[in-house]
């Protein structure tokens, strides 16, 4: 099988899909929101930026799932079924990110969710199957709790002269025109924790790590840096609405979780020996600083976003490797993986700089958005979450590079066989890497102004 | 009102006791049913929303749902023993706590509102029930019960909101949830029964 009919399908509309989420970015719009659909959807920066985001890795992963075909004709059977279903996760993510109504938000997320499941089954065995169940039932529960949080934020919205809605315009006025009250806060208890739940935050992470571990690549890319960024999305519009009125409440709670998934993180990278769970729990990781980020806002406002960014190509570029480098040694092991960049020259090199990049190295915007979030912190008068931030920080860098680096630098332990690396599969991840360098010197004025705005969103001064 | 979220209380707590799937099947779509009878006993006048809503409680939560995964279990050959919670003092205690927290957080949610106040202590102890079900359970079956209870917990939460959600956003909840079940049994008939070993690794190459 050369170019299945699918194929060509997934590529164009993953082509059509990121080239007008970019241009998106670059057309200059209007300074207040454009909400169409029957006030159901709506673009304004936070979802110009996410639509970007999310569409470009799409295109990638739908360029490295077409490399893969190619090179192995065997992945061609039962083809129609992934497409279909990866087209679908990418339409729901999209009007997830676009939608205008915290409840419509929340059933797009839902529906990536259902959409997600058999993707991560896709040809992974008994063991995917599992893992997809673990995937689906956590999901499940966890978006279960933030609707059940939407019932009380609704019960808090209601007074005498507001019904309560969930249009992002008509919600934010009811909170600002009354005090937050035991219903508020405790669906917004809900709604972070069962979103939480989507982000892979402490206490309900445990699905992450076997789910990324046990999903083929493409699939796993696909959670860690598209749903990742729809569920993100979420917890930002819920933000929208109520960080004005609850400041103190949102802030302590998401910095409460960020620093729990650190942790958790830090002892799932010592313990670990597998590359791909290991990368997983380095996603944990990056999903605590970016919860630990939104939740000071303010100053850290702009270093969050541009982590947000990085943290989608980092894991992409990383889950796409480890899939090269899994269907090379035939195991996840650490330990029977060594002198990567002598086996593997591309994916060694690819590999090795996506985990700069992770570790947080310059010149990565990873590096810059960790920068800005540590300042922030600092300057917020947080010096005891600045100080368990660094020290975890700092453990997770270390297992990390005790970990990954005899990987990528130590002696071979089998024959040097250089292994043949498709255009289709090096392409998309040497694209994320360009995008990660670029991220840490150099934004175009359109793309930085729109960093800014999504910034000013969460809480930063213009 | 109160007669029926008694009896809520009741199907909630039987299959605890009684431990056979076939009781817990017909706890929930007990639960289903009468909170299609809530619906119907506020007198409502018709609408969508009101159709909508007793389309999701009676038809789908009440039969629709029993029944399909009553279907995938006969056609399993499951035995007929299912513990809801595990058969133990120690689990019956937490869900007797779980009942005294829940009461008292009916209390002081909605003080004022005696009725408001009994229908969120009996939703609030149906979501931790279900909650402790799936923190206790790791076959399918009893985590998708564990789940189907928090669902419906959430329904009856649902049916005290101060105002209706805009049809769309019913119709898409319901669309979601029906989804959500057909997955459920997707799973229920695909996963292998619990103790039963899986290989370690996928063969062949994956995308």
């Amino acid at each position: 099988v050369k170019n299945p009919r699918a194929l060509s399908i997934l590529l164009t509309v993953a082509s059509v899909n990121a080239l007008v989420a970019v241009a998106l970015v670059f057309v200059s719009m209007p300074p207040a929101p454009l909400i169409f659909a029957h006030g159901y959807l709506v673009l304004d920066p936070v979802s110009r930026l996410f639509l970007a985001l999310i569409n470009l890795v799409f295109f990638g992963i739908s360029t490295y799932v077409w490399g893969r075909v190619r090179g192995a004709p065997e992945l061609a059977i039962d083809l129609d079924r992934f497409v279909w279903l990866a087209l679908g996760f990418i339409v729901a993510g999209n009007l997830a990110v676009l939608s205008n109504h915290l409840i419509g938000g929340w059933i797009f997320l839902e529906a990536t969710t259902l959409l997600a499941a058999p993707l991560v089954r896709h040809r992974t065995g008994a063991r995917g199957l599992q893992a997809s169940w673990v995937y689906f039932l956590f999901s499940v529960v966890g978006l279960s709790i933030t609707f059940l949080g939407f019932f009380f934020l609704a019960r808090g919205m209601e007074t005498e002269t507001h019904t309560a809605s969930f249009f992002l315009d008509e919600a934010t006025r009811a909170t600002l025109a009354g005090p937050s009250d035991v219903s508020r806060q405790i669906g917004l208890a809900l709604v972070f924790l069962g979103y939480g739940t989507k982000l892979g935050l402490a206490p309900m992470y445990a699905w992450l790590p076997e789910t990324y571990e046990a999903s083929p690549p493409s699939v796993t890319s696909l959670l860690a840096a598209v749903q990742f960024n729809v569920a993100l999305v979420g917890v930002l519009r819920v933000l929208q609405v109520y960080r004005a009125a609850d400041q103190r409440m949102v802030s302590w709670e998401l910095i409460a979780f960020g620093l729990a998934t650190m942790s958790a993180s830090a002892f799932g990278v010592i313990a670990t020996r597998s590359y791909k769970r290991l990368i997983a729990y380095a996603s944990l990781n990056h999903g605590g600083v970016i919860a630990v980020g939104i939740g000071i806002g303010k100053n850290a406002a702009y270093g969050v976003v541009l982590y947000v960014v990085s943290n989608a190509f980092i894991k992409a570029i990383l889950f796409l490797t480890a899939g090269k480098i899994r269907s090379h040694y035939q195991t996840e092991d650490m330990r029977e993986v060594s002198g990567l960049i002598k086996d593997l020259p591309y994916s060694g090199l690819i590999f090795m700089v996506g985990t700069f990049a992770l570790l947080g190295f310059p010149p990565f915007g990873s590096f810059l958005g960790e920068l800005l979030i540590m300042s922030g912190l600092f300057e917020g008068g947080y010096v005891a979450v600045f100080a368990a931030f660094c020290t975890i920080l700092t453990i997770t860098f270390v297992a990390m590079g005790r970990a990954v680096f005899p990987m990528i630098w130590g002696e071979p332990k089998r024959k040097v066989s250089w292994g043949s690396q498709s255009f289709g599969s090096v392409l998309p991840k040497a694209l994320f890497l360009c995008a990660l360098v670029a991220l840490g010197l150099y934004l175009p004025p359109p793309v930085s102004a729109l960093f800014r705005d999504v910034a000013v969103s969460l809480g930063a001064s213009r | 009102m109160t007669s029926l979220l008694v009896g809520f209380v009741i199907v909630l707590v039987a299959p605890i006791v009684l431990a056979s799937w076939r009781m817990s099947l017909l706890g929930l779509a007990l639960q289903g049913l009468l909170m299609g009878w809530l619906v119907l006993e506020e007198g409502r006048p018709p609408s969508a929303a009101v159709v909508i809503s007793l389309v999701d409680l009676i038809l789908v939560r009440g039969l629709l749902v029993p029944a399909y995964l009553y279907r995938a279990l006969r056609d399993r050959g499951a035995p007929g023993r299912n513990d809801v919670l595990p058969a133990n003092l120690f689990s019956w205690a937490l869900a007797g706590v779980t009942l005294f927290l829940s009461l008292r957080f009916g209390k002081i949610i909605d003080g004022a509102d005696a009725g408001l106040a009994t229908q969120h202590f009996v939703a609030t102890a149906a979501f931790l029930l279900g909650l402790l079900v799936l923190g206790t359970q790791n076959a399918p079956f009893s985590q998708i019960i564990g789940a189907l209870r928090i669902e419906n917990a959430i329904a009856l939460f649902e049916l005290s909101a101060p105002s209706p959600q805009p049809l769309s956003i019913q119709i898409g909840l319901l669309v979601v949830f029906v989804l959500t079940i057909a997955t459920f049994v997707v799973f229920l008939r695909r996963l292998p029964a619990v103790g039963a070993s899986t290989p370690a690794w996928p063969e062949g190459p994956t995308l």
